[in-house]
């Protein structure tokens, strides 16, 4: 009965020191919440259950071998854990989700949800750090331009007036700029989800 | 307990048939012991 009313911190501390039963009350605590999270990348059944045993089989070796991180809350990491797996298996199938929102989607609409609970939040800024890392990679430019209109919210006149080109060239730039995030995208095979 | 998520007919299956999963997890755990060499632990059950 102690060990339900324990927090994640003393059962995952319980484990690490050979209660076994504490890690039958961290899955179940968990159990409803990582397999919804799961389904609602996967979409399918078969699948959700292969990745959330693969979860936590990594957990298991993660605690045991002693490498468990105590400076994070357990379930994010468990949330992060299934995420990649999720990850893997897109790679492994490569039959990549898009986020798409109309024939013209933007990836930073995902960005603009402000109800996030505490797993949406991580992968929101695992999102972030992803398209951060493929911006850089475009031209100089295009960077500049897109950086204006997304993260500053500038009209296009406004960034035409500050980079000292038309506006038909600003549009065209920021036009390029998306075409290469979505070849980049296609690349990395990086999975914009949230 | 907290819902982020709908629960749609096959998540409640999910959840019905948790249990072979559990004991699995449970089983797997028991029987999961690192090499241990003076304060370091290692892997000897990688498949």
């Amino acid at each position: 009965m102690e060990l339900l009313q324990a927090d994640d911190a003393t059962l995952v501390s319980n484990y690490i020191h050979g209660d076994e039963a504490s890690l039958e009350v961290l899955i179940n605590r968990h159990n409803q919440r990582l397999t919804s999270f799961i389904y609602s990348k996967v979409f399918d059944k078969e699948i959700t259950e292969d990745i959330f045993q693969d979860t936590f089989i990594k957990v298991i070796r993660t605690l045991k071998l002693g490498k468990y991180n105590e400076e994070g809350k357990f379930l994010p990491w468990v949330i992060r854990i299934a995420h990649n797996l999720v990850i893997d298996h897109y790679r492994k199938s490569n039959r990549m989700p898009r986020y798409e929102s109309g024939p013209d989607y933007s990836i930073f609409a995902i960005l603009q949800d402000d109800k996030l609970n505490a797993e949406k939040q991580m992968i929101k800024e695992q999102i972030e750090s992803d398209i951060e890392s493929l911006i850089a990679e475009l031209p100089e430019e295009q960077q500049v331009v897109l950086e204006m209109r997304m993260y500053r919210d500038m009209s296009f006149k406004e960034i035409a007036e500050n980079t000292g080109v038309s506006i038909n060239t600003a549009l065209g730039r920021m036009r390029y700029a998306l075409i290469n995030l979505r070849k980049l995208i296609e690349e990395h095979q990086i999975v914009l989800t949230n | 307990m907290e819902q982020d998520y709908p629960c749609t007919q096959d998540q409640c299956e999910l959840l019905r048939s948790s249990n072979n999963t559990i004991r699995f997890l449970m089983d797997f755990s028991r029987s999961y012991h690192p090499v241990r060499c003076g304060d370091h632990a290692f892997d000897n059950n990688l498949n």
